[in-house]
């Protein structure tokens, strides 16, 4: 032995067990450090992209500018680059879709959301680029690199060559309207109406110096906000301070658990060994000699633990990743899938997990050095005198016999041990919850998705193919039901007129937090002696595969075509997502207050034979919630302002039919939605519908499947990075469990030896160590469920000023957390037991520790 | 003895001296002070320098757009521009100055912005450095005396030691080099101490062994003298002069006998007589003691009894010596049993010890002589035939063992008389002070 | 010879009001370098109370204790920590090694936490004068009673402090160990002149020492010498 610092590495030798426990402790702690970060970044980075593929990445842009703005803009020096778009002349091809033609410079492709699906970007005036759809129906019928002859910009015919293909969007293909992009580097200087795109130089703060860019042109002025808030640099300082104080919390929580655990190892150790400290003491070790011995074994164990926790927490979030690849979420291909490894994220862990064993150890070293060596050496044991004065709540444990009698003297009795372990079982149940909340909350405040955005396909009938007064459903049954079943399809859907519809809408029931910031101001009327508000609702029609997919969103009701239909039901979404024109600020709330069950009240009359409110010349038609949908499953998630019914097809049909002046025409079926599975391939499918548009006159192609596989990606991207990481959560928070209990009973081996030997069964000492398991659980969880709960109401009022929304209780979360403890909680004291029972009672008398 | 590792320098051993550790902390502090002062005063200047620039551009630009307005919204652009990406342009510019005299090697004063720049900076960074490296000097200066202080007071405390002979006052108790030089001078103070005191016991050792042998020569003496005048005298009949003859030799064998054993205690205690150990069998050493006293017990009727245990006890020892001893405790022991009585020689043997014990059924010893038994010259009863020296002999031969000779003993029980000496070899350096 | 411990009015009182104990009531003694002392008394009387202020592990109420003229509690705690590890040997009943060293290692321990490297070949010979050769790298828990004793002792004797204090050392021993303790501790006191404390409440044991110090009550009720051995 080279110097009495050896003896740090004895000990942790000795008690090899404890030492691989506290380093198990060290290695979760960092884990889930370095997981968060990573986890955390990755999210960021995802929704900047997702935010960047949208919304294109430049920083602010002017609409309506001119070329004068253009110049100011260019020549500033803090700027990096300028995009330039103009409008020019518009083609009208056949099937009356209409061409635009937009002349931009080279910048633009790399500002806008333009994303080429093949060939290249134009690299002169005479060539352009054009959505995929567009090109059968360009003049000429080019292919890609093949030419068409547009209208120029000088009003003209000219001839262009096609070098590349953007890919398809859904809103122009239902418009009917296009865009193509002609390269003109002198589009800046020229006249007209200009649409200018900027970035900043980088190393210039971006939110300093927006004001002066807005002061340049108020009106026009617009920051590409969504992509600024997630690079941090939100115009909106607010935003940023709220991002600042939710991260902050988070990880500050996550500090705090990561040396709470390392420090109740520690902790625990040390006080078993103050004899041998205090023996020291007496050889003459000086006090700071016996914190240098704690700090060495803190910094072995460190050593060792930090950097297996890094790749632990790594290893785990990539296998976990993986899995969920392999298991279900198919995503297009696992290279496009990014685990960023930010290599200050790792600094920052290590620099963390350093501190935080530290500050754990301190207290301990101190401890330990400053007992007074009398004690230590005097003391056989350490006998805690029980305070007589405070009035004792009797423990429920004390019920169970003597086993809980034990169990309970025994918590009393190691008190602070026992504060320690569970405060380690609230710590994870806290977590887990917090950041279950978390998630889910950013989820859906950030982007949030439905069904829709799985529909690859639409196909729709021009209305000219219809004849007067006959309703007739485009595609029949059979043929639905045979593009079902085509492989990679998920489902089709019928796609119907809606109708606007006036709803009686008992005055209370009316959400007036809506009204407020909503500004709107409904028409008052009364009937039969009640108050009703006139709120305008739109309705759709359901036909039985989408009632399917509703299912799904339902807080409450049901879908089920039967039961809807034996209780005259529809299903509402009365949750909106209105704007506070003087803020700018959107929350979520529901703007009536139905429950299901509730009769809703139609006033059918509509349009042009609209009532305006008069009760006498309403068309009443009275339906049942039925069910009540939490978003809307197509279309828009949330509307701003106005509510929707979603009715069964007959019931529909029998709504809309009681104004006689409707037309049966309206009810039919005038196309499908087809949406796919996801990494499904979607050539087969794409075939059989362009067949089926061929041979049906007046049918039309909608196919955006290459912008949906896009947007899919993110939205799974997002689902799996989030589920991913509470897997992990949750995973690192059982095994700090586990590992808590197994280090508690290890430490009382000769406790139980004794009781033994005192004459206490196994069985006994079984029920007892398991009753206290339960209590940890129980307590642990409750705990952890008050503070949980406090901390998601805390970020709760942190995210709503960024956008409002009700706050939702955690139910989801508290209880997979509290299950979770619980059970881990029980079976974590088996194994430990089962392992005591087997050891020879005189060795566990005898061990020194 | 522990061994102050001699030559190997670690970094660990460094560390501890506490002002090694106060050394590296101010120097520390001091380069975290530093690196903040140059931070900040980096700012300052790139800050006036920012400004300075920024002012000459604005001029530049004024100029040129006053003459030549078609630049104008061209000009800031270019004068921010890093000037990597057009290398051209650069040269252009340098063959045009360079014409007019404005290239490298121009004098700095033309360059107003950083003729301020370098006399400005020159002047306000060596005053700072200047200032801050005076107290950190100052603070140096201190830790850097400390240790002289601590050394100048234990040249003082050691001087006072050496010539008053007293132990050293305040010592240093720390750890670190001085620690350690502080405690091994005291150890050495502490050493010359009783070296000086061991010299003044064998002084007196040796006075009072002069002195002994004087004083118990001097009663034998004066009567031999008294015989031997009486020898002279005619008057004294034969038979007169037969048993006064007799006693005569008497005497002169017990002031023999006397003066060898005195000779032989002074001997040892001085170290003047090497005890020569060798590995060898107690019994035998047993049995070599016993030998010569068997017809003297038999004599007095006194029965001789051994008891060993079954294994050899391998002892290091000095066998001659160590029976003489032995031999002298039986011969006591015998002389003080009664008739019929029973001495018992017993050996035995622990872990550590070996253990040889000689026990009588004599009257025992009273207590108030218990603890004198072994002093020299001391008779508890008449009825010793020695001259009471045979007790501090065997004393002095067993503690030459580095053993322990006790003696226990109850009136009317007999008396136990017990050599304990260490089985292994003697206990390290343990004998004698003056040897190092 | 001078007084190599010094001990006046020293008192200590633990707790307070209803819980007050008094442990030690003003004791005051000198003992002189190289004595082999015995403190005797039934249990409560306050021995092992003294023993822990002589040996600076416990700060006093009042009263001074000077060691080797040094006043041990106006030192601070970290130049009494050094003090105790260059000047003083202790002895406990039970618990004395450090469970996770080897018997050469825990008597290298003083000698190691003063930083310096011992001389291998005189802890061997310790060891083999102590007869535990053939344990020299076994850990306390495999060694007998007896052989734990041996091994304090031999630490005591490495680092040769000026002062043992030994409580209870036999306390959990056979006669034959107790015995073979109580030799090498005298041995100790002969041949290094080291000044050795021990606290008993056998009368066997006391009887051994050069001078017997009874307590009771806290006090100090008598100081003889001598005995029946010699």
């Amino acid at each position: 032995m080279k110097g009495y610092g050896a003896l740090a590495g004895r000990y942790l030798k000795q008690q090899r067990k404890r030492s691989i426990l506290t380093v198990i402790g060290i290695i979760l702690s960092v884990a889930l450090i370095s997981a968060i970060g990573t986890m955390g970044m990755s999210i960021k980075d995802n929704l900047l992209k997702e935010a960047v593929y949208n919304s294109g990445s430049y920083h602010f842009a002017y609409s309506k500018a001119d070329s004068g703005l253009y110049n100011e803009i260019t020549k500033n020096v803090l700027v990096d680059r300028t995009g330039v778009m103009k409008e020019s002349t518009e083609t009208e091809l056949r099937d009356s879709i209409k061409l635009t033609l937009n002349e931009v410079n080279a910048d633009l492709f790399q500002l806008a959301p333009l994303h080429l699906a093949s060939g290249q970007w134009p690299k002169s005036s005479g060539e352009i680029i054009v959505e995929e759809w567009i090109l059968p129906y360009l003049p000429g019928e080019p292919k890609l690199g093949g030419t068409t002859t547009l209208s120029g910009p000088d009003g003209q015919p000219h001839e262009y060559i096609v070098s590349g293909l953007l890919i398809n969007t859904r809103i122009n293909q239902l418009n009917l309207e296009s865009s193509a992009f002609s390269l003109n580097g002198e589009v800046g200087s020229s006249s007209g109406e200009l649409d200018l795109f900027a970035t900043l130089k980088p190393g210039v703060d971006i939110s300093d110096n927006l004001d002066s860019f807005r002061e340049l042109a108020r009106e026009q002025f617009s920051p590409n906000n969504l992509v600024l808030a997630y690079m941090g640099e939100s115009p909106d300082d607010n935003f940023n301070q709220v991002l600042l104080v939710i991260f902050g919390t988070l990880i500050g929580l996550v500090v705090l658990s990561t040396a709470a655990v390392i420090y109740n190892i520690f902790h625990i150790s040390v006080l078993e060994r103050i004899r041998q400290f205090g023996l020291l003491r007496t050889l003459g070790a000086t006090p700071s000699q016996i914190r240098g011995l704690v700090f060495r074994e803190a910094t072995t164990l460190a050593a060792i633990g930090i950097p297996l926790g890094l790749l632990c927490g790594w290893g785990v979030l990539w296998l976990i990743i993986t899995l969920m690849v392999e298991a279900g979420f198919r995503i297009l291909s696992l290279e496009q899938f990014e685990l960023n490894w930010h290599t200050w994220i790792m600094a920052g862990s290590v620099v963390i997990g350093l501190l935080s064993v530290y500050l754990a150890a301190w207290l301990p070293a101190r401890k330990a050095a400053s007992v007074s060596p009398v004690e230590a050496v005097r003391g056989a044991g350490s006998i805690v005198r029980e305070s007589y004065r405070r009035f004792r709540i009797p423990s429920p444990l004390q019920a169970i016999g003597v086993g809980g009698n034990m169990a309970a003297k025994n918590i009393r009795r190691n008190r602070s041990k026992f504060r320690i372990t569970s405060f380690s079982v609230i710590i994870s149940v806290t977590l887990f919850i917090v950041f279950h909340y978390f998630t889910q909350e950013m989820f859906s405040l950030t982007s949030g998705s439905n069904d829709e955005e799985r529909i690859a396909f639409s196909v729709t009938i021009s209305s000219q193919g219809n004849t007067e007064g006959e309703k007739a459903d485009f595609l029949s049954e059979e043929q639905i039901g045979k593009l079902e079943n085509l492989p990679g399809v998920r489902g089709v859907y019928g796609r119907y007129n809606t109708f606007g519809t006036t709803a009686w809408v008992p005055r209370k029931l009316v959400n007036e937090q809506f009204l407020n910031i909503s500004r709107i101001q409904y028409t008052e009327s009364t009937k039969d002696e009640t108050d009703y508000s006139l709120v305008n609702m739109e309705m759709a029609k359901y036909d039985d595969s989408r009632l399917r997919e509703a299912a799904a969103y339902l807080t409450d009701g049901t879908a089920d075509p039967e039961k809807l239909k034996a209780m005259n039901g529809v299903l509402l979404v009365q949750t909106v997502k209105p704007m506070d024109p003087d803020t700018g600020k959107k929350t979520i709330l529901d703007m009536t207050r139905y429950k299901v069950g509730d009769k809703l009240l139609l006033d059918m009359s509509s349009g042009i034979s609209g009532s305006e409110g008069d009760a006498d010349k309403a068309l009443f038609r009275e339906v049942t919630i039925g069910g009540i949908l939490s978003q809307s499953p197509f279309g828009m998630i949330y509307t701003d302002n106005y509510a929707r019914v979603m009715a069964p097809a007959d019931l529909y049909d029998d709504l809309v039919l009681s104004d006689k002046a409707a037309s049966p025409a309206d009810l039919a079926r005038y196309g499908i939605d087809v949406a796919m599975e996801d990494g499904a391939d979607d050539g087969p499918v794409r075939e059989a519908l362009q067949q089926l548009v061929d041979s049906t006159p007046g049918a039309y192609l909608v196919d955006t499947a290459a912008d949906q596989k896009e947007q899919r990606q993110f939205t799974l991207q997002m689902q799996i990075f989030i589920y991913g990481f509470l897997t992990v959560i949750g995973l690192i928070g059982s095994l700090n469990i586990i590992n808590t209990v197994q280090t508690n009973l290890l430490l009382r081996r000769r406790e139980f030896g004794l009781l033994q030997a005192v004459g206490m069964t196994m069985g006994q000492l079984k029920r007892m160590a398991t009753l206290e398991g339960v209590w940890f659980g129980l307590l642990g969880a409750f705990w952890g469920l008050v503070l949980g709960i406090g901390f998601c109401y805390f970020l709760y009022l942190q995210l709503t000023e960024l956008q409002g929304m009700p706050f939702q209780f955690p139910w989801d979360g508290s209880l997979i957390a509290c299950a979770a403890a619980f059970v881990v909680g029980l079976f974590s004291v088996q194994g430990p037991l089962r392992r005591l029972a087997k050891t020879n009672l005189i060795d566990s008398l005898r061990e020194e520790n | 003895m522990e061994r102050l590792s001699e030559t190997r320098r670690s970094f660990g051993r460094l560390w501890r001296n506490p002002g090694v550790r106060r050394f590296a902390a101010i120097c520390l502090a001091a380069a975290v002070v530093l690196m903040l002062f140059a931070w900040l005063y980096s700012r300052y200047e790139s800050d006036r320098l920012k400004r300075e620039w920024l002012a000459r551009d604005e001029r530049l630009i004024g100029s040129l757009a006053a003459a030549h307005p078609e630049l104008a919204p061209e000009l800031p652009r270019l004068f921010v521009e890093d000037g990597k990406e057009d290398p051209e342009a650069r040269k252009l510019g340098q063959e045009l100055a360079s014409r007019y005299g404005l290239d490298e090697k121009a004098d700095s004063s033309i360059f107003p912005i950083v003729e301020r720049f370098r006399s400005e900076l020159w002047i306000k960074l060596s005053a700072g450095l200047g200032l801050f490296i005076l107290l950190l000097s100052l603070l140096l200066f201190r830790v850097y005396a400390s240790p002289y202080r601590h050394i100048h007071r234990l040249a003082v405390s050691l001087e006072k030691s050496v010539k008053q002979n007293s132990p050293m006052d305040k010592p240093l108790y720390e750890d670190g080099e001085l620690g350690l030089l502080s405690h091994t001078v005291q150890e050495l103070s502490l050493r010359l101490q009783e070296t000086i005191s061991q010299l003044h016991k064998e002084k007196t050792l040796l006075k009072d062994t002069v002195a002994d042998i004087s004083h118990q020569l001097k009663t034998p003496l004066t009567s031999l003298a008294i015989y031997v005048e009486l020898l002279q005298d005619p008057r004294t009949s034969r038979e007169d002069a037969r048993e006064f003859l007799e006693t005569c030799r008497r005497e002169l064998e017990r002031m023999e006998w006397l003066i060898l054993t005195l000779l032989k205690i002074a001997r040892l205690e001085a170290e003047a007589l090497e005890i020569v150990p060798v590995r060898a069998p107690l019994s035998d050493t047993v049995e070599m003691a016993l030998d010569p006293l068997r017809s003297v017990a038999e004599l007095r009727r006194v029965r001789l009894r051994v008891e060993t245990p079954q294994e050899e006890i391998p002892l290091l020892h000095d066998p001659k010596w160590l029976s003489e001893a032995l031999t002298n405790l039986v011969k006591n022991a015998i002389e003080h049993s009664p008739e019929g009585g029973q001495v018992t020689v017993r050996t035995e043997r622990t872990p550590m010890f070996a253990h040889i014990s000689v026990r009588d059924q004599g009257e025992g010893i009273d207590e108030q002589h218990l603890p004198h038994i072994f002093k020299k010259f001391y008779q508890s009863s008449p009825a010793g035939s020695g001259v009471g020296l045979g007790l501090p002999l065997a004393k002095s031969i067993v503690e030459k063992h580095d053993g322990l000779l006790s003696a226990s003993s109850r009136p009317e029980e007999g008396t136990t008389f017990t050599m304990t000496i260490p089985l292994h070899r003697t206990l390290p350096q343990a004998s004698s002070l003056t040897n190092l | 010879m001078n007084s190599i411990i010094g001990v006046d009015k020293l008192s200590k009182t633990y707790g307070k009001d209803s819980t007050k104990v008094e442990a030690l009531r003003e004791v005051s003694f000198d003992v002189a370098q190289g004595e082999f002392v015995a403190i005797v008394g039934s249990s409560g009387s306050g021995k092992s109370t003294l023993l822990h202020m002589l040996g600076g592990l416990d700060h006093p109420t009042s009263g001074t204790v000077h060691i080797d003229g040094e006043n041990l509690y106006a030192l601070k705690e970290r130049e009494r920590a050094v003090f105790r590890r260059r000047k003083i040997g202790f002895i406990f009943q039970s618990f004395n090694l450090i469970p996770v060293l080897s018997v050469e290692e825990n008597i290298q321990l003083p000698l190691l936490l003063d930083h310096r490297q011992p001389d291998k070949e005189y802890i061997r010979d310790l060891i083999h004068t102590l007869g535990l050769d053939d344990r020299r790298r076994h850990l306390p828990s495999e060694l007998s009673g007896g052989q734990q004793q041996r091994v304090a002792i031999g630490r005591a004797l490495a680092y040769r402090p000026a002062i043992v204090l030994a409580d209870e050392p036999t306390g959990n021993l056979d006669s034959a160990n107790s015995r073979e303790v109580m030799e090498l501790l005298k041995l100790a006191v002969r041949q290094y002149h080291q000044t050795v404390i021990v606290i008993s409440h056998d009368m066997n044991i006391a009887a051994e020492a050069d001078r017997v110090l009874r307590m009771q009550d806290g006090r100090l009720v008598s100081d003889t010498r001598g005995g029946n051995r010699a």
